[in-house]
């Protein structure tokens, strides 16, 4: 076992290392992400409630995530105000429902936004593509400031198990303080565990992981 | 040569020799192969003859094979071949043979289980004895398993999988054969149909089998079976479908259970019985054997997952269902079709898809005088969830309303359609009107039981999502405060606000400064030496409350993997730790006075500790008392007593059902409570009749069971037995007392008389 328990002490070297060893020598041309990977044990996908929660963290873990809006026509202007790409009913219209451009788009983005007004056509213009990956849209009222909805976006994470009995979120880059690395570790940690019904009896074990860097056991 | 003249009668004797020798007998073999190869050419023109001596000389064959692979290398090929070629023309004893022969040529390793399985699965759909097939299928399901423990053989999975896609896809291009109608009676008039049905249902049959028994449990066998549902074949579609449904297979994991021995029975028997060495070994034995069957058993279980949810393509799959249920409408039964809908259903809410169609389609459905209208409602509730578009569903629940909900139709028909308003509408409550709504909640006054309780439950539960809907003294206090405090219902599309820490952690933080407040207290607030912080340790070991490493040990106790329980924490992380901790307390004791008491306080705590299991055992104890002392208090109403309720079961019932149970429903779900009607005189005699089963007659015993042979009891026996009362009272021994003194005399002398002459 590489530990039967887990120190705040013991997760801050952990995250330090990783640090270390991404800003080091081998640092890349691009700034990694880091990752929180997570194996599950005693979990009967059959039986036990599947679990799903969102949770945001205290640092944003990707502020370069690519958002598009899908916006109509006051929220375009506010989106070109700050450089947000968008899309009107009209694009949504050409796609036409066809599966592979509405997944092509699914793909292009990491989330979307879309317009109160929109979001009750959004199952009957690009049928369910989006929420099969997981991207289904954030509303957005037009008295919410668009830019304070981005990070609220960028900044919330996602625990949802698929097919497998393992997942894995990022939870921070490695231009982030040693700090705010732990801090969001911790509460994706401590959030996720308050999410299993047997708690730390349903965690078979936990890494951090940057994008290029070896995983580093936690748990 | 005598000896080859021995031998060649006596092919056992020579069996046995070759396999001592295989060397020294070779010349012998080589003979019995010659002669084997020309009786294969002479059964190929005739198969009548020399049959009996032909079988023999294959299992003589078989049987020493693997002596000789080079020379009878072509052999296992053969058989297959005889098998799978002249399937017709060979006699039921002869096939039995050689199917016997090739399990056993796997058994030994001269053919792999590839080659063995594909010579028998086209073999099952063709022979005609049951018992033949039930031994090929056993066969199967044994060499599949055996060849996946204890680890998963891909390779052979893999092949298999795709000879048993093949055997299901061959016969998917045919016309789809309804269950209904004129359509049924046009039967395929060629063979090559029915047989492909056959094969497809062997396939599907063999599917479902392993993956019950948890030996296959990944994509492709789903797969299989997902294309088995649009088989033309009506049989092979219902099959798989029950797959998807799952409506079979409680029994079969019950069945698992009852061969584990009980460990306290044996250890008891230990006791009472003989020692012996061997006894002792048994029992160590069965020990471990237990231990290892729950081992695998919870291996098994960790990669489980439900048939539905690893579906490939739900979304195209959901579709061709609805246009196979949409094309087929006139040529399915009804039954077939509500099987279709259910699974359609289950596929659109557990996967959040959108097939819009099936609304309109349901729509002629819904009628009250339909037959298994619930099972339909059932398969509309479940198909239903928060991405559905509320416009698509609305005409739906108009028309619910309007068929079921009026006053022309019976209590039961009513409290079914508000149940599945109710439903549907717990999944989508945009679904609604407002004015309908409004209706519908005024059959809570109604005289029936189902009917209030559907009504009620269907206010209670727009008081729950959005009370602005429902007219304003059928909010309740807690909607009505709730509105007052401007909270919104949560539109369309909106999920719910990401969470910013565990829910009630605020609970846990006020406990574990109002602890660390009172240690603080009773150590005198200056003096923070080393050992007042030790005192805190162990004063917090002993009462679980701790929140630093040493409260690592296991709270549940159920799972077996305890965290251990160490002490070896040094003393210096300890006191940083600590140290952190004070700091953040000023920090947040500072924050709460800015803030006042708001009510959305974040707690800090998830972000500069891991929750230990104590923790969380502490947390649940807190929100239970939380609730609780709601409860007490009352204002927290109704909600807060449900709450309390639902802390209790979780607390109570380690594991309970989870999610399925709202996922899917189930018809009496639909129905919802009922009256018990009175019961009529069929029923009421049944009952009598019931009660009497393996009861004694009553009334007395007397002469009929005490005695031998049964029978009446006897005047002397009555007269023996009588109540000494009676006699006193009956009028003969009365008239002998009041008789007069003269009577008296007679009847003395009378009796002395008799006497007399007796005597002589």
């Amino acid at each position: 076992m590489s530990g039967s328990k887990l120190s705040v002490s013991g997760v801050r070297g952990s995250v330090r290392d990783l640090l270390t060893e991404a800003t080091g020598e081998k640092k890349r041309n691009f700034v990694e992400t880091i990752e929180l990977q997570i194996g599950l044990k005693n979990y009967d996908p059959q039986r036990d409630k599947r679990f799903s929660g969102t949770v945001k963290l205290p640092t944003v873990p990707r502020p370069r995530m690519s958002i598009c809006i899908l916006a109509d026509a006051a929220d375009i202007d506010r989106a070109k105000q700050i450089d947000l790409e968008y899309m009107s009913v009209e694009d949504l219209k050409k796609l036409n429902k066809n599966k592979k451009l509405v997944k092509k788009l699914a793909k292009k983005y990491d989330a979307f936004l879309a317009s109160e007004t929109l979001i009750k056509q959004i199952p009957r213009l690009l049928g369910p593509g989006l929420s099969k990956a997981g991207k289904f849209p954030t509303p957005v009222s037009h008295a919410e400031d668009l830019a304070n909805k981005l990070t609220e976006v960028r900044s919330t994470i996602k625990f949802q198990l698929k097919k497998v009995l393992c997942l894995g979120v990022a939870v921070g880059h490695i231009e982030m303080t040693e700090d705010q690395v732990l801090g969001n570790v911790m509460l994706s940690i401590n959030f996720l565990v308050s999410l299993l019904k047997k708690n730390w009896q349903n965690v078979k074990s936990l890494h951090i992981k940057s994008t290029m860097g070896k995983p580093i056991r936690l748990y | 040569m005598p000896r080859g003249i021995l031998l060649t009668s006596d092919l056992p004797q020579l069996q046995n020799l070759i396999k001592r020798d295989p060397v020294g007998y070779k010349e012998e073999f080589l003979q019995q192969w010659n002669h084997y190869n020309s009786i294969r050419q002479i059964f190929q023109t005739n198969p009548d003859e020399q049959a009996k001596h032909f079988r023999e000389l294959i299992s003589f064959i078989a049987q020493v094979a693997p002596c000789y692979p080079k020379e009878t290398k072509d052999f296992p090929a053969q058989l297959s071949n005889l098998l799978l070629d002249g399937n017709a023309v060979l006699s039921p004893d002869l096939r039995k043979n050689l199917v016997q022969n090739l399990v056993m040529l796997r058994n030994k390793n001269a053919i792999t289980s590839i080659e063995l399985l594909r010579t028998l699965f086209p073999l099952l759909p063709r022979t005609t004895s049951s018992t033949l097939r039930a031994s090929i299928r056993s066969t199967i399901l044994s060499d599949i398993r055996n060849a996946n423990t204890p680890h998963k053989n891909h390779k052979l999975n893999r092949a298999v999988q795709a000879m048993l896609f093949g055997m299901v896809e061959k016969g998917m291009e045919a016309e789809v054969v309804g269950d209904k109608g004129k359509a049924k009676a046009i039967k395929p008039s060629h063979d090559g149909l029915a047989s492909n049905g056959e094969e497809a249902m062997w396939a599907v049959v063999l599917t479902t089998e392993l993956w019950k028994k948890g030996i296959w449990n990944d994509s492709n066998s789903v797969s299989i079976i997902a294309l088995g549902c649009f088989h033309p074949v009506v049989k092979v579609q219902s099959a798989s479908i029950h797959f998807f449904l799952g409506s079979e297979d409680d029994n079969e994991e019950d069945s698992d259970d009852d061969d584990i021995p009980d460990v306290k029975a044996l250890q008891h028997r230990r006791e009472v019985k003989k020692k012996t060495r061997s006894g002792d070994k048994k029992i160590e034995k069965t020990k471990k054997a237990i231990k290892k069957k729950k081992h695998r058993k919870a291996e098994t279980i960790t990669a489980n997952f439900p048939a539905l949810q690893i579906l490939n393509d739900p979304q195209s799959f959901a579709e061709k269902l609805y246009e196979s249920l949409n094309k087929h409408d006139k040529r399915f039964s009804l039954p077939h079709k509500i099987l279709l809908m259910q699974l359609m259903s289950r596929v659109t809410g557990a996967h959040k898809l959108s097939v819009l169609p099936f609304y309109t389609y349901i729509l002629k459905y819904l009628t009250y005088h339909q037959l298994q209208i619930t099972s339909i409602l059932v398969a509309l509730a479940q198909s239903v969830h928060d991405l559905t578009p509320p416009d698509c569903l609305s005409p739906v629940i108009r028309k619910l309303a309007a068929e079921f909900v009026h006053p022309g139709v019976g209590s039961e028909v009513i409290s079914a359609g508000l149940n599945a308003i109710r439903e549907v509408c717990r999944r989508q409550p945009w679904a609604m009107e407002e004015d309908l709504l409004g209706d519908l909640v005024e059959y809570r006054k109604s005289r029936d039981k189902g009917v209030t309780a559907a009504a009620r439950g269907l206010l209670q539960l727009y008081r729950e999502v959005n009370p602005g809907m429902l007219k304003r003294r059928e909010r309740g206090k807690e909607a009505s405060k709730a509105i007052g405090a401007g909270t919104q219902p949560l539109p369309f599309g909106h999920s719910l606000k990401p969470a910013e820490d565990i829910e009630d952690l605020v609970l846990l933080e006020d406990h574990l400064r109002a602890l660390r407040r009172e240690e603080g207290v009773a150590s005198g607030a200056g003096g923070e030496d080393e050992d007042d912080w030790k005192g805190w340790d162990v004063e917090s070991d002993s009462s679980e409350d701790s929140s630093d490493g040493e409260s690592w040990i296991d709270v549940d106790s159920d799972g077996e993997e305890a965290f251990e329980v160490s002490d070896s924490e040094d003393e210096k992380e300890k006191e940083k730790k600590r140290e952190r901790e004070e700091k953040m307390d000023v920090d947040e004791d500072d924050r709460e006075k800015e803030e006042g008491s708001s009510a959305a306080r974040v707690s800090s705590l998830a972000t500069t500790k891991i929750l230990t299991p104590a923790d969380f055992a502490l947390l649940n104890d807190l929100r239970r008392q939380a609730a609780s002392s709601a409860v007490e208090s009352g204002t927290g109403g109704k909600a807060a007593k449900r709450k309390l309720a639902a802390l209790e079961k979780s607390k109570s019932t380690a594991a309970s059902q989870g999610n399925l149970d709202s996922a899917f429903i189930s018809e009496l779900d639909i129905i919802g409570p009922r009256k018990k009607s009175k019961a009529d005189y069929a029923e009421r005699i049944a009952s009598i009749e019931k009660g009497r089963e393996g009861r004694e007659k009553y009334g007395s015993m007397k002469g009929k069971k005490k005695k031998e042979t049964p029978s009446s009891s006897t005047n002397r026996e009555k007269a023996r037995n009588k109540p000494i009362m009676m006699i006193m009272g009956s009028g003969k021994v009365r008239g002998k007392k009041k008789a007069s003194l003269r009577d008296k005399q007679v009847k003395l002398r009378r009796h002395i008389e008799k006497g007399k002459k007796a005597h002589h």
